[in-house]
């Protein structure tokens, strides 16, 4: 059998006269693309008057007379290939082109027919610049530079959207950690699926307002999988599905402020369907990532044909290659082996083929590879990538930091901090004295930007589980959510006065618990009802004031399906944000509270017709979420997002505190001007660690006198619990940091001599200020611990009157007891000295384990010591070499 | 008797068979895209080609996945008329050509032709699964696509 560029040319050899005849048989041949079959329009004037079949048999027995063809040659490639054969007229082929022309250019079949490439015009360039990335072969690394590019655009102030059309095997939201829930929000959405566009928002939130927005390809939902494989099937077949899609991308990118600055497409490998309509429609510049371990020196011709397509179809820049070594020791300085150095050669060669092309300049002179050096970019095997998340830029090794920077320079992307600023997000100012105050509820100091908790500053963004541990800033963040309208609060923390919400353990809040019978779905349920109904108006503890005074019964306002009936006439989408659990039931119920309002979270999520109407963040304790329902790391996959302070971070916001201490402020005012004049990078947390410790180190002393221990060394480890080794599971706490801070000005301001001989405040008062803040923060524990812990005595007889009482006595009995100690020890020391039933005691240190106030000691079984944060609230006593 | 089979197929029209069921399937699918003006430019009968140039005239941006269906049947006729082998008007066996449906009625049907080049019987049957379930598809779309069976 014969290929189908054979048969063409044996055709075209029709076209020309063979030197007896004074005409050739055919006047024209065409060729062109119709998906989906190739068609040949064979053109001859001795068509006219007979039928198709004679034509056909004509046709055929001109190509037997020219050479020895099979016989029924003809018949057979149109019955068995793609191929259609048009016998025309001359007459009928111009009719026919008149108003038949449906090329489909932006296919791999017409790319691979024309020899040499057709001439491509530059497309303009754009707003916002398109990079398209490809490669074409996978395993190259090609996701994975694209999502590193874009981190480093976004730290440095850039919106970017990311496109996953990798459509076979998309795997950018896996790559990001989050996923789409409906089809609004994915490539599928455009190709048919949805009429609105909405990607996820905040992906990676990066520095100076910059962040990277994720339109994956799929939802990441069961039941989407037919509809995904369905359209893997019969898109191919039809390549304007993917220029509709792409020209509803265009159509729906949003303008002005919020319009994105680069947007990058990670394509399918080899020739998928999708890959040149999408760039075809989506002009930019083009990274192809090639390989140049081939076993000969030679670049395969489908391949060149591939790399010629790409750059025709992205010819408003150059484009790029990148050739990822696997060679573990490969370096930037290494010299390329004689093979590799050919291949490159080739595919510049196509490259600059392509670019002389496009010269709309015929004269211009012909393209050096020489002087495409800089489209070449070598990418290098680096152990920062074998972490499960995607690491920060910074994180590479140098060679792959130079050849982020040289991609950038090369599709000439901004290689520096975007020049303006995003309006609008930066608006918090942090001028004034805030007043500052023990409780996260009631700091009322600027908001410290953490990178990755400002992800939820981005509307629609897919965070809905915010989880964190006990004084790591829950409340603080909620508080500030809602200021910026990003949700509106149901229920708040007990001491949470700022937000018009449902407060924990207000009358309103415990009388619709007793009127709901304490039953937590219908409580949960009821509240979420009254808040659709009341749009935002109502505050919603006068609502649930209203259901009380009208004595309604909650049964009858939880109905679900009457719940998402309102929820589809709502005007507008609605965020509720739900905090305060650890306080709103006493700690037997609070398991059935957390797991009934992730259970209502997760009927929402997996409910497409409701996922955008209404969407609930909850502010929990990561203990408490743990356990809360089976399967719950597949639920909170993509979607939970942990409260985890950096020492970087609590360092900036602990210079964003100094200026609100009274003391501090009057005797080191320069050190508060220098903090102003900085205010604007430390409220995005991006004063770096040494810089940070410089000027607090002008207010502190060098070394602490306890313990002879430095300062810096101090505040990097009292203040984490993880001896601040800022490992993925170790934060800081804010709350005992400004505690600190508070009662350092106190005490300096009572003291005749607060300053040492360096004009440092003395390193007593230091200790004194840790001690009573570490105290407080476990006085305030204990409030939290009441609700956490269930004591029951073994003499039932016994009767002490409240819980928080049974707590106190609970963690005064830890006083003098020694640490490391053994668990099943302590249990007894316990029992014995509070009388507290065994069990009970077992119980409440497994809880206060959850939440970090003990740990285990590491390579003793068995063994466990008072967490860092807590020994000296604690009392315990640190006994060296306690096994003996 | 050669076409033994064919001759019975379309004579006791009131007994089902593949080939009968396909070739007036492809008859009125041929005329009810000839109605809509959807033609095709080799010969009359090109089907195939005819569900083509109906995808392309759809609006792609309202019906994206209704065009791609169409082109995807058209690939699917395409190839299933191909596998069917007749008798040609030089009396040897050849596939039918896609661009000319009517051929299907000198198919080689299995038994008639002492087993020389004749036509597997599930072929005939794919033929027919497939000219309905196009026509299936045509009537459930026919006001998007504008014909109507």
């Amino acid at each position: 059998m014969k290929s189908i560029s054979e048969i063409i040319t044996s055709l075209k050899s029709l076209t020309r006269s063979d030197g007896v005849d004074a005409t050739a048989h055919l006047s024209e041949l065409r060729v062109n693309f119709v998906a989906p079959s190739l068609h040949v329009d064979v053109i001859s004037k001795e068509f006219i008057g007979i039928d198709t079949d004679s034509r056909m048999d004509n046709l055929q027995a001109w190509l037997n007379e020219a050479s020895l063809e099979d016989p029924a040659i003809i018949l057979n490639t149109v019955a068995r290939l793609p191929i259609t054969i048009n016998v025309l007229t001359p007459e009928e082929a111009e009719n026919k082109s008149k108003w038949f022309d449906q090329t489909d250019h932006a296919s791999w079949v017409s790319s691979f027919m024309e020899e040499p490439p057709r001439k491509s015009t530059p497309a303009l360039e754009t707003t916002p610049k398109y990079v398209h990335f490809y490669g074409y072969k996978g395993g190259q690394g090609r996701s994975t530079v694209l999502a590193l590019l874009a981190k480093a655009l976004a730290d440095d102030g850039h919106r970017i959207l990311l496109v996953d059309a990798d459509i076979e095997a998309p795997s950018l939201d896996l790559l990001f950690g989050v996923s789409a829930d409906t089809f609004d929000q994915t490539l599928m959405g455009l190709c048919g699926w949805s009429d609105k566009f909405q990607p996820i928002a905040g992906a990676y939130s990066g520095r100076f307002d910059g962040r990277i927005d994720l339109l994956p390809c799929r939802p990441r939902i069961e039941s989407a999988d037919l509809d995904f494989a369905l359209l893997v099937a019969t898109a191919p077949l039809d390549s304007r599905i993917y220029e509709g899609a792409a020209n509803k991308l265009q159509e729906s990118l949003p303008k002005g402020n919020n319009a994105y600055d680069i947007i990058i497409v990670d394509h399918r490998t080899g020739i998928a369907s999708s890959v040149l309509p999408l760039m075809n429609r989506l002009p930019g510049a083009a990274v192809v990532f090639a390989r140049t371990d081939f076993n000969t020196s030679t670049v395969p011709s489908e391949l060149r044909r591939v790399v010629r397509a790409i750059f025709s179809n992205t010819a408003s820049i150059p484009g790029v290659f990148v050739s990822f070594s696997l060679d573990p020791n490969r370096a930037a300085s290494a010299a390329r082996s004689p093979i590799e150095a050919r291949v490159r050669e080739q595919l510049l060669g196509e490259l600059a083929s392509v670019i002389e092309n496009s010269d709309e300049d015929e004269s211009a002179n012909q393209i050096s590879t020489t002087d495409l050096s800089l489209n070449w970019i070598d990418w290098y095997l680096d152990r920062a990538l074998l972490e499960p998340a995607l690491p920060d830029v910074s994180r590479l090794q140098s060679d792959n930091i130079s050849s982020i920077n040289l991609l950038r320079e090369a599709l000439a992307l901004p290689v520096g901090r975007r020049r303006e600023l995003i309006p609008g997000k930066s608006s918090v100012s942090i001028t004034g004295k805030p007043s500052a105050s023990l409780s996260g509820a009631k700091d009322s100091g600027p908001f410290i930007h953490i990178p990755e908790i400002d992800k939820l500053f981005v509307p629609g963004n897919p965070y809905t589980y915010i989880l964190g541990r006990k004084g790591t800033g829950k409340t603080r963040l909620l508080n500030e959510m809602a200021r910026r309208s990003l949700g509106i609060p149901l229920l708040v923390a007990a001491d949470e006065t700022k937000t018009p919400a449902l407060r924990s353990q207000s009358i309103e809040s415990q009388a619709w618990l007793e009127q709901c019978q304490n039953d937590a779905p219908t409580f949960w349920w009821s509240l979420i009802r009254m808040a659709i109904e009341n749009e935002g108006g109502l505050s919603i503890e006068d609502a649930v004031k209203r259901y009380i005074n009208n004595k309604v019964d909650p049964k009858t306002i939880s109905d679900r399906l009457q719940i998402k009936t309102l929820l589809l006439k709502l005007r507008s989408p609605q965020v509720f944000l739900v905090d305060g659990l650890e306080t709103l039931v006493p700690a037997a119920r609070i398991k059935d509270f957390v797991t009934a309002l992730f259970e209502i979270m997760g009927t929402f999520q997996n409910d497409p017709s409701v996922a955008n109407r209404l969407i609930i963040r909850s502010f929990v304790r990561e203990d408490l979420a743990a356990s809360a329902i089976q399967n719950i790391e597949q639920q909170l996959e993509g979607r939970s997002l942990r409260l985890k302070w950096s020492a970087v971070s609590i360092l900036n916001f602990a210079l964003s505190r100094i200026p609100t201490l009274d003391w501090i402020s009057q005797n080191f005012s320069d050190v508060c001007a220098e903090i102003e004049d900085h205010q604007a990078i430390i409220q995005r947390s991006s004063l770096s660690e040494k810089d940070a410790t410089e000027l607090l180190l002008r207010i502190f002393p060098t070394r602490l006198r306890r313990n002879n221990l430095s300062t810096a060394t101090f505040m990097r480890l009292y203040f984490s619990d993880a001896g601040g080794d800022d490992t993925n599971k170790a934060t800081f706490y804010p709350r005992l940091y400004l505690s600190f801070l508070q009662k350092l000005d106190a005490f300096a301001a009572e003291e005749q001599t607060p300053l040492d001989s360096d004009n440092r405040i003395k390193s007593s008062l230091l200790n004194r200020a840790y001690d009573e803040a570490s105290r407080e923060f476990i006085s305030e524990t204990k409030q939290e611990l009441s609700h956490l812990l269930s004591l029951e005595y073994d003499d039932n007889n016994v009767q002490i009157a409240n819980d928080q009482e049974k707590v106190t006595k609970f963690i005064n009995a830890f006083a003098g007891l020694s640490t490391p100690f053994q668990h099943e020890a302590i249990i007894i020391e316990l029992q014995t000295k509070t009388k507290f039933s065994e069990k009970s005691v077992r119980e409440s240190l497994l809880r206060m384990k959850a939440i970090r106030m003990f740990e285990d000691r590491p390579g003793y079984a068995g063994w466990w010591r008072v967490g860092q944060l807590y020994k000296m609230g604690l009392l315990m006593k640190y006994v060296r070499n306690k096994l003996g | 008797m050669a076409f033994k089979s064919n001759i019975r197929a379309f004579y006791n029209h009131s007994k089902s068979h593949p080939l009968l069921d396909s070739y007036r399937l492809l008859v009125a699918l041929e005329l009810a895209l000839k109605d809509a003006n959807y033609v095709a430019h080799c010969g009359s009968h090109d089907v195939p080609n005819m569900l083509v140039t109906a995808s392309n005239s759809l609006s792609v941006a309202a019906f994206p996945l209704v065009s791609a269906q169409l082109k995807s049947y058209s690939a699917k006729l395409r190839s299933d008329l191909g596998s069917i082998t007749c008798q040609g008007k030089n009396s040897l066996p050849t596939p039918v050509p896609p661009s000319s449906y009517p051929y299907i009625r000198y198919s080689r049907c299995f038994g008639d032709w002492s087993g020389i080049n004749e036509t597997p019987a599930h072929k005939l049957t794919t033929l027919e699964t497939t000219c309905r379930s196009i026509c299936a598809f045509i009537t459930a779309h026919s006001v998007q696509i504008g014909v109507f069976l």
